[in-house]
C-alpha cells in the first residue's frame, strides 16, 4: 500500500512542479500589487500578459475580472468571472463579484425554472473542478482497491461486510467523479456559453442581415450557443428565447 | 426762365425716350348688340405717329381722339414721373359674333411699337346695362330693363359650381358659389351656406365683392361675383349632396311712382327690393380608392414628395439627434399622420414635432408637412434607421405610389457620462440592497498557475496512474496467493520435521538434566511437547490451549489415554517448576514419559 501512495504523491508533486513557474508568479505578484495600488490598467495589462503566455488559473481570471470591473468594463469583467467559475465553480468570491457585475448589465432576463434534479446534479458537479474530480476519482479508486483487498483476506465476518459495502461505495464514487471530471473538462474545452461584447446587438430570426429583428441584448449578457452558420451563431437566452447574431458580437467563455 | 423750362422739357423728353415704350389696348370683353363702348389705346410716352387699327366689324362712332396726362411727383426728394397718351375710339357692334381688332401701333423715334389684338364678343342681348356703356340710354332699352319689371328667375340666381362631380375619396374638388345677376345688386344678406356634409372643407380666399364681372351666359351679359370658394375633401364614399345656398339679395329697381321732382326725372328714381335666392343642389359621386392598397397606405391622396435627413450622423450617447421627414406636394397634406419608422430599439424617440405649411388654392392644398423626430441614443454603437416609405394614391394616374427615404446610419460614440448614468439607471430595476457595496478583493494567496488546457483527466499521467494502481493491486493479489501456497508447504515440512525438532529439544533437556538445571529443563521439556504438537497440527503455539489440543487430537483419532498422558506430562512439568520434586516429577521420569508419548504420537500421527 505504501507503494501506491508513494506513486500518488509523486504524481501530484510532478504535476505541480512542471506547471508552476516562478517567472509567471512574479508577474502575477506585480499585477496584484498594481491592483492594490489602484493602477487597474497596469494590472489588466499584466494579467493579460500572463494569459498570453498560456497560463491560467481561477485566481488569475478572477483578479482580471476585478480589474476590469474597477475600470468599468463590465462585459470583460463578466467574461473573466465566468471563466474563473469554470475552474472554481464553488468559489464564493467569484460568485459574489459576478453577481455584482451582472447587476450593472442592461438586460434583465428571467430564467426559466429548472427541474430540481438538474440543479442538484449540476451543483454536485460544480462542487469541484475537473482536476479535483480527477484526483478524487484516483484516490477513491485506490481506497476501493484497498477495501477490496481487506474483503478478500480478512477472516472476520464484520470486517468483511464493512469493507465490501464501503468498497462498493468508493467504486461508485470513482465512476461518478470520473464522469464529473470529464464533464468539467468538456465545459472548459467546448465553449457552449458566451458573453455579449457589443454595446447593443439586435438578434435576428435567421442568420442573415435581412432577418426579422427579434430582440435586442446588450453587453455583458450571457448566452448559450446552439448552432453556427458561417459567421453567425444561434444563441439562446436564459429565458429560452433563441435567435441569430454575428459571432463578432460575442466572446466565448 | 424760358431757357430753364426748355432744358427741363428736353430732359423730360430724354427721360421718356429712355423708358420702355408700351402700348396697351382696353375694351370690354363682351358687349351686346347696339351697345356703344370705348376702345382705348394707351401709350406711356410721346408718340410721333399713331397707326390706327383696322376696325371693320364695328362701326366707328367717334375717334380717335387723343388725350394726354402727365404726372410728376417728388417724394422725399425723389422724382418720379409718368406720362400717358390715350387714343380713344367710340364704336358700336354691327353684328353678333366673336371679333378680333387687329393691333394698333405707334411710331416713337422712328421705331414701331404695336399693341396686342383685342378680342370682343358681341352677343344679342335684350338690352345692355348702362354700366360701362354710354351714359345715355334709349327709351327702348329702358323699357326692357329688367330692374323695372317683375324679375324673372333667370335674372338673379346663385349657383354652386364644382370642379369635378366624380372623384375618389380624399381627392380634392373645388366648389364655387357664384352669383349671377342682371340687376343692380346692392346688398347680400342672411346667407345660409351649405353644410357640406361628408366633406372636410377649407374655405379659399375670394376677392371682396366690390365690383362684379361681366360674363356672357346664353347670349346675355350677366354681372357675376364669386360669393364663396371652398376646397372639399370627401370623407365618405357614395353619393354626397351639397345642400343649396339660400341668400337674400337686395337690389335697386326704378321707382314706379311718378316723381315730382325734375331731378328725379333727370337722375332717375330707384327703390330697394329684396329677393330670396336658392341655389341648385349638387350631387358628387365619391368612389372608394382602389382595393390594392399598399401595406403602409394611410389615406394620403394627391401627389407628394418625401425627403428626410438627420442633422448629425455622429453623436455621443445621450445626445439628441433629429430626423426630419418632409412631405411636400399637393393633396390632403393636413391629414397625413406621422408614419411608422423602425427606430433602433435602444433609441428613446419622442413624439414628432409637426410643422405644417399648407396653402389652399383652386389647385388643391399644396405645401409641406414636416415631422421632426427627436431621438436620443442610449448606448454606443452603430445604428441604422432602415429605409421607410410613404404610400399615397396618385389621383392623376389613379395608381398607388411609394416614396422612400433612408436608410440612415448613426454612429454613436460612448459619452463620458455614459457609464455613471448606466449604473444609476440599472440600479433602479434591481433591489437596492447592493447599493454602495463593492466587489470583493482579488485573490493573492492561491497563485498557482496552470498551463492552459491542461487537465488531469485524459492526460498521460491520469491513465498511467490508473494503470499503475491496478498493476499494484494485482501484484499484491498475486504475491499474497503465492505466500499462501508457500505457507501450506511450510506446514508439511514442519509436520515432517516435528519428531526431529522434538528430539533435538529432548536431547537439550537431557543435557540440562545432567547439569541438574531443573527449571530450564522443565521449560525445555514443555516447549518440546508444545512445539511438537504445534508442528504436527499446523497450529501456531500461541493459538494452542490444552482444551483445543485435546479437541484437535480427538479429531485425529488419538486415544484419550495418550492425550491424557501428554497433557499430564505438561501439567507435571509446570507443577514441578514451582513445587518440590516428587517421584512423579523427577526429571528422568518426566523425560522418559515424554519420549514415550512422543514416540506413541509419532506412530499415530502420520
Amino acid at each position: 500500500m505504501k507503494k501506491i501512495s508513494a506513486i500518488f504523491i509523486l504524481f501530484i508533486v510532478t504535476f505541480v512542479s512542471v506547471h508552476a513557474e516562478n517567472q509567471h508568479n512574479e508577474w502575477l505578484d506585480s499585477a496584484n500589487q498594481a491592483y492594490t495600488n489602484g493602477d487597474y490598467g497596469q494590472a489588466i495589462n499584466q494579467y493579460e500578459m500572463i494569459l498570453e503566455q498560456g497560463y491560467e488559473s481561477a485566481a488569475l481570471y478572477y483578479n482580471l475580472g476585478n480589474a476590469y470591473y474597477k475600470q468599468n468594463i463590465i462585459d470583460q469583467a463578466i467574461l473573466n468571472y465566468e471563466r474563473a467559475l469554470l475552474f472554481k465553480p464553488h468559489d464564493e468570491d467569484i460568485k459574489y463579484n459576478l453577481e455584482m457585475a451582472n447587476r450593472l448589465t442592461v438586460d434583465r432576463i428571467e430564467s426559466l425554472p429548472e427541474f430540481f434534479l438538474d440543479v442538484w446534479i449540476r451543483n454536485c458537479i460544480n462542487w469541484f473542478s475537473s482536476n479535483h474530480w480527477a484526483i478524487i476519482s484516483i484516490s477513491t479508486f485506490v481506497l476501493a482497491l484497498i477495501l477490496i483487498s481487506i474483503y478478500l483476506y480478512t477472516r472476520k465476518y464484520g470486517v468483511k461486510k464493512f469493507s465490501f459495502w464501503i468498497g462498493l461505495i468508493f467504486i461508485l464514487i470513482t465512476i461518478f467523479s470520473l464522469f464529473f471530471s470529464y464533464h468539467q473538462k468538456k465545459k472548459i474545452i467546448i465553449n457552449d456559453t458566451a458573453i455579449v461584447m457589443s454595446p447593443s446587438v439586435t438578434v435576428k430570426s435567421s442568420p442573415d442581415v435581412s432577418g426579422t429583428d427579434l430582440f435586442v441584448i446588450h453587453e455583458g449578457t450571457k448566452v448559450w450557443l446552439q448552432d453556427e452558420v458561417g459567421d453567425w451563431k444561434e444563441i439562446k437566452l436564459s429565458d429560452g428565447s433563441k435567435g441569430w447574431l454575428r459571432a463578432e458580437d460575442i466572446e466565448e467563455i | 426762365m424760358k431757357r430753364w423750362f426748355v432744358i427741363i422739357l428736353l430732359l423730360m423728353g430724354k427721360c421718356s425716350v429712355a423708358q420702355d415704350v408700351s402700348i396697351t389696348a382696353s375694351a370690354p370683353g363682351v358687349v351686346e348688340m347696339e351697345q356703344r363702348f370705348r376702345l382705348i389705346y394707351t401709350v406711356n410716352t410721346q408718340a410721333d405717329q399713331f397707326l390706327p387699327p383696322d376696325i371693320n366689324d364695328f362701326s366707328i362712332l367717334a375717334g380717335p381722339s387723343t388725350s394726354t396726362s402727365s404726372n410728376v411727383s417728388i417724394i422725399n426728394g425723389k422724382v418720379t414721373q409718368s406720362f400717358e397718351l390715350k387714343y380713344t375710339y367710340i364704336i358700336e357692334p354691327v353684328k353678333e359674333g366673336a371679333f378680333e381688332i387687329q393691333p394698333a401701333g405707334v411710331l416713337v423715334d422712328g421705331k414701331k411699337y404695336a399693341s396686342k389684338p383685342v378680342k370682343i364678343e358681341v352677343v344679342k342681348g335684350a338690352a345692355a346695362q348702362t354700366r360701362g356703356g354710354t351714359q345715355t340710354t334709349t327709351a327702348r332699352q329702358q323699357q326692357d330693363d329688367p330692374n323695372r319689371n317683375q324679375i324673372k328667375k333667370s335674372d338673379l340666381y346663385t349657383s354652386i359650381i364644382v370642379s369635378k362631380q366624380k372623384i375618389y375619396r380624399e381627392e380634392h374638388l373645388v366648389a364655387t358659389i357664384k352669383l349671377y345677376s342682371r340687376l343692380n345688386v346692392t346688398r347680400l344678406e342672411n346667407a345660409k351656406l351649405p353644410t357640406f356634409e361628408g366633406f372636410l372643407t377649407q374655405e379659399l380666399e375670394t376677392p371682396p365683392l366690390t365690383s362684379l364681372n361681366r360674363e356672357r351666359i346664353d347670349n346675355q351679359v350677366y354681372l357675376t361675383g364669386v360669393l364663396k370658394k371652398y376646397i372639399l375633401f370627401p370623407q365618405k364614399t357614395g353619393t354626397l349632396t351639397i345642400e343649396p345656398l339660400e341668400l337674400d339679395v337686395y337690389y335697386q329697381k326704378p321707382s314706379d311712382r311718378r316723381s315730382r321732382s325734375i331731378f328725379d326725372d333727370f337722375f332717375g328714381s330707384y327703390e330697394n327690393a329684396r329677393q330670396k335666392v336658392i341655389s341648385n343642389a349638387v350631387n358628387i359621386e365619391v368612389e372608394p380608392l382602389p382595393k390594392n392598397k399598399p401595406y403602409n397606405f394611410s389615406g394620403a391622396v394627391g401627389d407628394f414628395n418625401l425627403t428626410a435627413d438627420i442633422d448629425k450622423p455622429e453623436v455621443n450617447s445621450n445626445e439628441a439627434v433629429t430626423l426630419k421627414v418632409k412631405i411636400s406636394g399637393n393633396g390632403n397634406l393636413k391629414y397625413i399622420n406621422p408614419f411608422d419608422i423602425d427606430f433602433p430599439a435602444d433609441f428613446d424617440v419622442y413624439d414628432p414635432k409637426v410643422i405644417e405649411n399648407i396653402k389652399h388654392s383652386e389647385n388643391g392644398a399644396y405645401g409641406h408637412k414636416t415631422f421632426e423626430y427627436l431621438m436620443i441614443p442610449r448606448r454606443a454603437g452603430q445604428y441604422t434607421i432602415p429605409k421607410f416609405s410613404f404610400a399615397y394614391f396618385d389621383s392623376e394616374s389613379k395608381k398607388y405610389k411609394q416614396n422612400t427615404a433612408g436608410p440612415f446610419t448613426i454612429q454613436v460614440g460612448k459619452s463620458t457620462t455614459d457609464t455613471s448614468l448606466d449604473v444609476a439607471t440599472t440600479y433602479n430595476k434591481e433591489d437596492v440592497q447592493y447599493l454602495g457595496k463593492d466587489i470583493r478583493f482579488i485573490h493573492t494567496k492561491d497563485t498557482r498557475l496552470y498551463k492552459k488546457d491542461t487537465f488531469i483527466f485524459g492526460s498521460r499521467w491520469f491513465y498511467v496512474s490508473y494503470l499503475g494502481i491496478l498493476v499494484v493491486f494485482f501484484m499484491v493479489l498475486f504475491l499474497r496467493k503465492k505466500r499462501i501456497k508457500e505457507n501450506a508447504d511450510i506446514k508439511r515440512v514442519r509436520n515432517k520435521k516435528a519428531n526431529k525438532y522434538a528430539r533435538k529439544r529432548l536431547k537439550h533437556a537431557a543435557r540440562l538434566m545432567k547439569q541438574n538445571q531443573r527449571e530450564v529443563f522443565y521449560e525445555e521439556l514443555v516447549k518440546a511437547l508444545w512445539g511438537y504438537i504445534s508442528d504436527k497440527m499446523g497450529i501456531p503455539v500461541a493459538h494452542l490451549s490444552k482444551d483445543s489440543v485435546r479437541e484437535e487430537l480427538l479429531i485425529k483419532h488419538i486415544d484419550s489415554q495418550s492425550i491424557d498422558s501428554l497433557l499430564g506430562i505438561i501439567d507435571r512439568c509446570e507443577y514441578a517448576r514451582y513445587a518440590p520434586v516428587t517421584e512423579e516429577t523427577k526429571m528422568d521420569t518426566l523425560y522418559n514419559d515424554a519420549i514415550q508419548v512422543i514416540s506413541k504420537l509419532q506412530q499415530k500421527l502420520k
